[in-house]
């Protein structure tokens, strides 16, 4: 198991430098006006898509965990239930985005694998307020909920696909990671 | 107000982690609204700002959804539909919980909590990234980001964030560098490890005594 999770330090640079990247992320969402609190664009997620392009399956889970941590301790939320819808949603959303992109690897665009993560991440989030906070009214919150996600998640994935067709810096961390994933590979 | 900035970011850590057992096993609606209240006011003086709006919506929102499930003796109707004592009790419950660990949080990483790079880890890294990230976006006005709100509602906007990350990226990459700064008088820190130990005192003994209450 912990061989699995076993990542080259190129790779555990880029986690870092992404999760940091959702933190940063974060903090500029905070000033976009909101209509309602819970529209948001979920501009934090936009490094996890990335990574998906970047990073194996286990770099993305070690950076959404980052990425909940990090979030939970700037945001002052680590012992609320914030906290737990939080990281309830960004795992089932982990799991989905890697499992459709290793699946359909080159078929499917970051717009779908974005739609279908938030569907999961926004689906497990409902549940967990059924259960613990709003009861059986969760259901009536949910259709509003899961269709802004779902704008949400299409606009975020358009800003993944620009990202990495147009960022120099995803160029450069792309080659260094497959670089040092052949230097450590050989020993060196 | 802010006279709890000098108390040291560990003992508000370790006071909230000694309050919360009490917070979360009181039994009575009205002393964990008391509890509530206590944070919120420490979260004030910790220079934390309170949104009221916010919670108001989330007091409203949580305690009308609990109300849709009637539980209990029907107190009075509010146009025609009844509210009951057990849903009304359930919501202002589970409100007060929400809104009292959304404080508590605040108060155990409030000050300069942060995560010593000495000790390696990846999440020191993600901080240290984070900090050089946030490097150079704060205005000699005091917002956070020197990005104005006009040009975030401009359609050029997400263009203009890609390439703005993109640059910041690169230039974070180019110049990371070691930089401590922010050491102390040993003056001052003998004050601040006295002010911290009066404040997880009041705070934990204050807190305590409410969760006893109910004892007596």
């Amino acid at each position: 198991m912990m061989k699995l999770m076993t990542l080259t330090t190129e790779e555990k640079t880029t986690a870092a430098v992404l999760a940091a990247l959702c933190m940063f992320l974060s903090v500029i969402e905070y000033l976009i006006p909101k209509p309602l609190p819970f529209m948001r664009l979920g501009l934090a997620n936009l490094p996890v898509l990335v990574s998906l392009a970047v990073l194996p399956g286990r770099g993305t889970v070690v950076l959404v965990i980052l990425k909940i941590m990090g979030q939970g301790l700037v945001n002052g939320t680590l012992f609320s239930y914030i906290f737990i819808f939080s990281a309830a949603g960004s795992i089932a959303s982990c799991a989905v985005m890697i499992s459709v992109y290793t699946l359909f690897s080159g078929n499917i665009s970051m717009m779908g694998i974005s739609v279908l993560g938030a569907l999961a991440g926004n689906m497990v989030q409902i549940t967990a307020a059924r259960y613990i906070i709003f009861g059986n009214a969760a259901y009536l919150i949910a259709p509003p909920f899961l269709v802004i996600g779902t704008v949400s998640a299409l606009v975020l994935g358009y800003l993944a696909e620009e990202f990495i067709e147009k960022s120099e810096w995803f160029e450069s961390r792309k080659r260094a990671v497959s670089e040092g994933k052949r230097a450590e590979g050989e020993g060196v | 107000m802010n006279i709890l900035k000098k108390v040291r970011p560990d003992y508000m850590f370790a006071s909230a982690l000694i309050v919360i057992p009490a917070f979360i096993f009181q039994d009575s609606v009205l002393l964990k609204w008391m509890h509530v209240f206590i944070f919120m006011s420490v979260s004030v003086m910790a220079g934390k700002r309170i949104r009221i709006i916010p919670n108001i919506i989330m007091l409203a929102g949580i305690t009308a959804a609990n109300l849709l499930t009637p539980v209990g003796e029907v107190m009075f109707h509010v146009m025609k539909f009844p509210v009951t004592k057990g849903a009304l009790y359930s919501g202002l419950e589970k409100t007060a919980l929400l809104t009292g660990m959304i404080y508590i949080s605040r108060i155990a990483l409030s000050g300069n909590f942060r995560i010593s790079r000495n000790r390696r880890n990846m999440i020191s890294d993600v901080f240290y990234y984070f900090e050089r990230l946030m490097e150079g976006d704060r205005s000699p006005s005091g917002k956070i980001f020197s990005i104005r709100r006009e040009r975030i509602l401009h359609p050029a906007f997400i263009s203009e964030l890609i390439r703005m990350t993109d640059r910041k990226l690169l230039e974070m990459e180019n110049s990371i560098s070691n930089n401590d700064s922010g050491r102390i008088s040993e003056e001052l820190r003998e004050y601040c490890v006295a002010l911290s130990w009066i404040f997880l005192f009041i705070f934990a003994a204050s807190n305590w005594l409410i969760y006893s209450i109910r004892f007596i």
